[in-house]
């Protein structure tokens, strides 16, 4: 009955394949044996993983904000009080040539007062005025194609149209989306803080439960180095566990992030009708999605490779 | 064959449990290591397993020196030795039929296959009809008879055990000893621990006496 001896180490596909299968179930199996545990130990992994999601998903939508306002970024030249109607026609017939601009609207001092009547109800006030103080506007779209990123070149455009000697100031539109890209920028990096910190956290948690795993089954571990298993075999189920608390963690902090999502789109969507604007918050998008659910996979798989390598390096039969 | 040159072994807490061993046990041998507690039956058990490394001296197996195998085949090289153990090391939350195909499962055998060996192995030391049963179901002497089927279910070329009848009455003692001679029969090197005298000079096989290192 004896067999020649045996030092192969490599075992055939096949037998690789069904030891993989074996490993999957049996990691999955004891994620259901022990639910309370698992339960608390997802949750811990998706409350992690939701807070930077969250904000990421904050910061997409803050963003959108800015995307809607880049579409139309104009420059107002406001003309010098001695130049004419017809100069100012002159000068936006010559500006609406140049290849960064899109149009030019000319609002003609008289149209400026009128509006300016309106809008502000100072009507008669402004009657007893024996001139008219304000100058001729032209209204600058640049050419968003061309002039790329409105927050590097139409400064730059800005400068160019300022050295015209019958424009008197120029001003930009964009200032306030540049300050709040400026604070987006930040934000960006805070989160990018945040994620880094809770990913460590969530490898942490995997890592913390796999070990717990192992001290439970130290003696199975045992058993199987006695009787010839190799680390590979060992650590196996082990990080398909891990792959399971990161994968399973990551759809349940997804779950979370959509139900505070819908919790908030209605005040949100009303909000932004209040200020005229067709703003609606949205989702994380497919891909968004799927790089959550990677990372906290490899986040899982890489707490569970920390926690058995530290465990067999210990516990080394020879 | 199995050849111990000059083979000492000290533990960390400075126990000598073996000093200059030399020793030779052929292919297709039986034979029994006995002496007393502490004499180091258990430890020439552990080095030819390799569960243990000894502090001087060489250790061949089956043509390879032990001291010269690298760390990552000795997962193999233990699978071609079945071990059984005094306490039987059985897991108590499997069944019978899972502790046995364990060795199988890590050899990455098909299940088919598992399934006509472990009914083949739970045959031999008559145990058939106890496969969905867990260990604590089992009376000692079929703890001890499932630990045997595990050691045997690879078709191992050397089988070792340790005190393999230690908590057995008599009887099952001398039934356990038959169940090795019978695969002695069948090819393998058997090699077992016991301070049972009367039992292992009643099966008429080779003895090795330890004796107990002495301040060396």
């Amino acid at each position: 009955m004896a067999s020649s001896p045996n030092t192969q180490t490599n075992t055939p596909i096949f037998s690789r394949f069904g030891q993989h299968k074996i490993a999957f179930k049996h990691s999955l199996k004891q994620l259901w044996i022990t639910p309370l545990s698992t339960w608390i130990t997802l949750a811990a992994i998706a409350i992690a993983l939701s807070l930077p999601a969250g904000l990421h998903l904050l910061l997409q939508n803050l963003k959108t904000l800015t995307d809607d306002k880049r579409e139309i970024p104009t420059i107002s030249l406001f003309l010098k009080q001695d130049v004419t109607v017809q100069q100012a026609r002159d000068r936006a017939e010559l500006l609406s040539d140049l290849n960064e601009i899109d149009n030019v609207l000319l609002v003609t001092r008289e149209d400026a007062l009128e509006q300016f009547k309106q809008l502000t109800g100072f009507a008669e006030t402004l009657e007893t005025l024996n001139e008219n103080p304000l100058p001729h506007v032209l209204v600058i779209t640049p050419h968003m194609k061309l002039v790329g990123d409105p927050g590097i070149d139409l400064p730059k455009l800005a400068r160019q149209l300022e050295l015209y000697p019958d424009v008197d100031v120029v001003q930009m539109d964009i200032e306030w989306v540049q300050r709040l890209l400026a604070i987006l920028r930040i934000a960006d990096r805070a989160v990018l803080v945040i994620s880094a910190l809770l990913a460590l956290t969530v490898l942490l948690v995997v890592g913390n439960t796999i070990r717990l795993n192992i001290e439970n089954r130290k003696e199975e571990i045992e058993v199987t180095q006695l009787i010839g298993a190799t680390n590979t075999y060992i650590r196996r189920p082990f990080l398909y566990g891990g792959v399971w608390y990161g994968l399973f963690g990551g759809i349940l902090s997804l779950v979370i992030v959509h139900l505070s999502l819908l919790f908030l789109v209605g005040p949100v969507n009303q909000l932004a009708r209040l200020y005229g604007s067709n703003f609606t918050i949205t989702g994380l998008d497919v891909k968004a999605t799927l790089f959550i659910l990677i990372v906290s996979s490899l986040l899982g798989l890489f707490g569970a490779l920390l926690a058995v390598g530290k465990h067999l390096r210990q516990n080394t039969l020879t | 064959m199995i050849e111990f040159k000059s083979v000492s072994k000290r533990y960390p807490t400075g126990q000598i449990a073996l000093y200059n061993v030399n020793l030779t046990i052929h292919q297709g041998e039986m034979a029994f290591i006995t002496g007393h507690s502490g004499a180091g039956k258990s430890t020439l058990l552990k080095l030819i397993a390799l569960l243990e490394r000894p502090n001087q001296g060489k250790i061949i197996v089956d043509g390879f020196d032990l001291q010269q195998l690298k760390h990552r085949k000795i997962p193999a090289f233990r699978r071609g030795i079945g071990v059984i153990f005094q306490d039987h090391h059985l897991l108590s939350d499997r069944t019978v039929f899972d502790n046995i195909a364990l060795p199988l499962m890590i050899s990455g055998m098909q299940p088919t296959d598992i399934k006509r060996r472990i009914h083949a192995a739970l045959d031999k030391v008559n145990l058939l009809g106890k496969e969905k049963e867990f260990p604590l179901m089992l009376s000692a002497g079929e703890k001890q008879r499932v630990g045997i089927a595990r050691a045997v279910v690879n078709k191992p070329n050397i089988i070792l055990a340790d005190e393999p009848t230690g908590n057995l009455d008599p009887v099952l003692a001398y039934d356990i000893m038959h169940t090795f001679k019978q695969f002695n029969e069948l090819g393998s090197t058997v090699i077992i621990a016991s301070h049972d005298h009367s039992l292992i000079k009643s099966m008429k096989k080779r003895i090795i006496v330890l004796q107990k290192v002495q301040g060396v």
